[in-house]
């Protein structure tokens, strides 16, 4: 069984027995599930060339190797080199009625292929991508894919989506962008990558501290934190036209903005009551609703795929811990009890998981990232060694994008949602707080 | 920091400025709380010093010289309570802002690196609360005191020792001498 095909209906069965059954049950459940989970075996052959080989060039290789390494980077694929394949076997099979002998040809493995052909007009490519099926002869799905020549990458995570959604029914993350913050001197500026750690660019550069951004769910507007107006305040930064405009300014400190997957609210923190409370208001501004009342801190709030609940960080029990509150913010349930510095924690869009950080000395900036149920069940620790902090999910779930800070350096990191997997994407920039976006097709099969 | 030096270095120019073409400009009165050893009768000779040479030079002097005495509180790691030292730094900078009632002052709370960014700016927020409550204490009106917090964002000492980290703990005094 593929992990991919399996998870979603895993999880749908544990939503379901957590509506209609005590928790101790789903827990088991998944921990079962996921002790089978594999990856799905499949073969990526080189694209060739449809047309003059020598106009062509090394276009179809060079996609389908970006294929092949977005695939294997996606964490649903166990990408088989042909040369690994045991070989195909033919035997001769005799009828049971003695009359005749026929050929009939094995596959060694029934791994799924992929076979693509390249064209090349003036600047535009164009590729035609098939899958294959074992032992079945004919492709069992076909795609074209238009792009400019020169923008073979982008192409490569449409095709990559495109496959997985084809082989698992998942959409995957290859479309998807990672806005996150690097520091200069005492600046901090937004910048956005790639899901894989590519095309790295700065959105702003305003001589002053920019930080915290998140994605509103359509991959439109970021919302983050600047002092561009003396203090802390929030402000919407619109990516067609790369605006920025006020939306959360009051006298005093307000931070953490968190966009709620329907669209319809933003959670954000703020201290205008005296010390940080949790807020939700509309995009448009209205509709302002405190979510927590307590004399302590509570910020860094992130919502559940549902939009029923939040997860947040409180010191109401003298430490940071993380809590869920309920859209109404009227029940508020502990979930951390171990150690005493709990704090960034991000619900997965699959809903079964929450990652959060978790600090494990006093003496030195030490952090790790950890997973837990949203009942609190199956705490699990991800990471080791450094300083791992700044979680955010993929928008499958199935990864993670932390910040790394190790031998002075601090960069920008991806991992498997089990902890497998560690890949670095940002170099030589001091890179922190990193926000996983949606994914939005580049170009239109 | 550096853009902050320099708009006071601004502003006391401005200051010298006016005193030095506005001979006609209304005599400042003493706040309440003013000791009239010190701010009241430092303020008359600012504003009594007009047609005598080099009295605004010398009170310019005199306020950078002040602006030089305002001190640091710094905090315990994680705390946001002010330590004996911190109650001290906050008497100290309370006299200077009773001696220039024209003072106002923003509170910065500040945190050390070991905390995450947005915890950080709540807690650098209770610092910077702290010290307006001891400094409001002290009998300094709240309408002189702002506050912010930059959490973990503006350390003072890039280090990433304990000597580093207990000096990036404090809320810093931020004078605006108008």
């Amino acid at each position: 069984m593929s992990l991919s095909s399996i998870r979603p209906r895993v999880l749908s069965l544990v939503l379901l027995l957590l509506l209609t059954a005590c928790s101790a049950v789903a827990q088991i459940t998944l921990r079962t599930e996921t002790a089978s989970v594999g990856r799905l075996e499949l073969v990526v052959y080189p694209f060739t060339p449809d047309g003059d080989a020598a106009f062509i060039g090394e276009l179809p290789v060079q996609l389908s190797d970006l294929v092949k390494g977005d695939l294997t980077y996606s964490g649903y694929f166990n990408i088989v080199s042909p040369s690994d394949l045991p070989p195909d076997t033919t035997v001769q099979v005799k009828r049971v009625d003695g009359k005749l002998d026929s050929l009939v040809t094995f596959s060694g493995s029934t791994a799924a292929r992929v076979r693509g052909t390249v064209s090349l007009g003036w600047d535009m490519a164009r590729a035609s991508i098939a899958i294959f099926q074992p032992p079945l002869r004919e492709p069992i799905h076909l795609s074209e894919f238009s792009f400019k020549a020169d923008k073979a990458r982008d192409a490569a995570h449409d095709i990559a989506a495109w496959i997985t959604r084809m082989l698992t029914g998942e959409e995957g993350a290859f479309t998807s962008q990672v806005v996150f913050v690097v520091k200069t001197g005492q600046n901090k500026d937004l910048w956005m990558m790639d899901w894989d750690g590519a095309n790295a660019h700065s959105l702003t550069r305003d001589q002053t501290l920019n930080m915290s951004p998140t994605w509103s769910p359509d991959g439109k507007h970021l919302y983050f934190t600047s002092f561009r107006n003396g203090d802390a305040d929030i402000y919407r930064y619109d990516l067609a036209s790369g605006s920025v405009r006020p939306f959360v300014q009051t006298p005093r400190t307000d931070s953490a903005p968190s966009v709620s997957p329907d669209g319809q609210w933003v959670a954000y923190a703020s201290s205008e009551s005296g010390n940080f409370e949790v807020y939700r208001v509309h995009p448009d501004g209205s509709g302002k609703t405190q979510l927590t009342f307590n004399g302590r801190d509570d910020t860094s709030p992130s919502w559940s795929p549902t939009a029923r609940e939040l997860v947040f960080t409180s010191d109401r029990s003298g430490s940071p811990q993380i809590y869920i509150v309920d859209f109404e913010g009227v029940d508020t349930r502990r979930l951390t009890f171990d150690g005493n510095y709990n704090e960034t924690a991000r619900w997965s869009p699959r809903g079964d998981l929450i990652a959060w950080c978790s600090r494990e000395s006093d003496l030195y900036p030490k952090f790790q990232v950890f997973t837990v149920m949203p009942n609190g069940g199956r705490e699990r620790r991800l990471t080791e060694g450094g300083n791992k902090f700044d979680c955010s999910w993929s928008p499958d779930g199935m990864k993670i994008v932390y910040t790394s800070q190790q031998d002075g350096k601090t960069s920008i990191w991806t991992m498997n949602w089990d902890g497998s997997g560690a890949r670095q994407l940002t170099f030589g920039l001091e890179a922190s707080q990193p926000q996983w976006g949606p994914a939005v097709p580049f170009t239109t099969p | 920091m550096k853009s902050q030096k320099l708009g006071l270095l601004a502003l006391l120019t401005m200051l010298a400025l006016t005193l030095a073409v506005a001979p006609g400009c209304k005599k400042k009165m003493p706040k309440e709380g003013d000791r009239p050893e010190d701010g009241g009768k430092k303020i008359e000779e600012v504003t009594g010093g007009e047609d005598k040479d080099g009295t605004t030079e010398d009170k310019i002097s005199e306020m950078e010289r002040d602006l030089a005495l305002i001190k640091v509180v710094y905090f315990d790691y994680d705390k946001s309570e002010l330590r004996a030292d911190g109650r001290e730094a906050v008497r100290n900078n309370a006299d200077l802002l009773r001696k220039w009632p024209d003072w106002k002052v923003t509170l910065e709370g500040h945190c050390d690196e070991r905390g995450t960014n947005e915890y950080n700016l709540a807690l650098g927020e209770r610092r910077a609360r702290a010290a307006q409550r001891a400094l409001e204490a002290e009998g300094i009106a709240s309408s002189r005191i702002r506050t912010i917090s930059y959490g973990e964002e503006r350390p003072s000492d890039p280090g990433h020792t304990e000597t580093s980290w207990s000096r990036n703990r404090r809320a810093e005094f931020r004078v605006d001498v108008h």
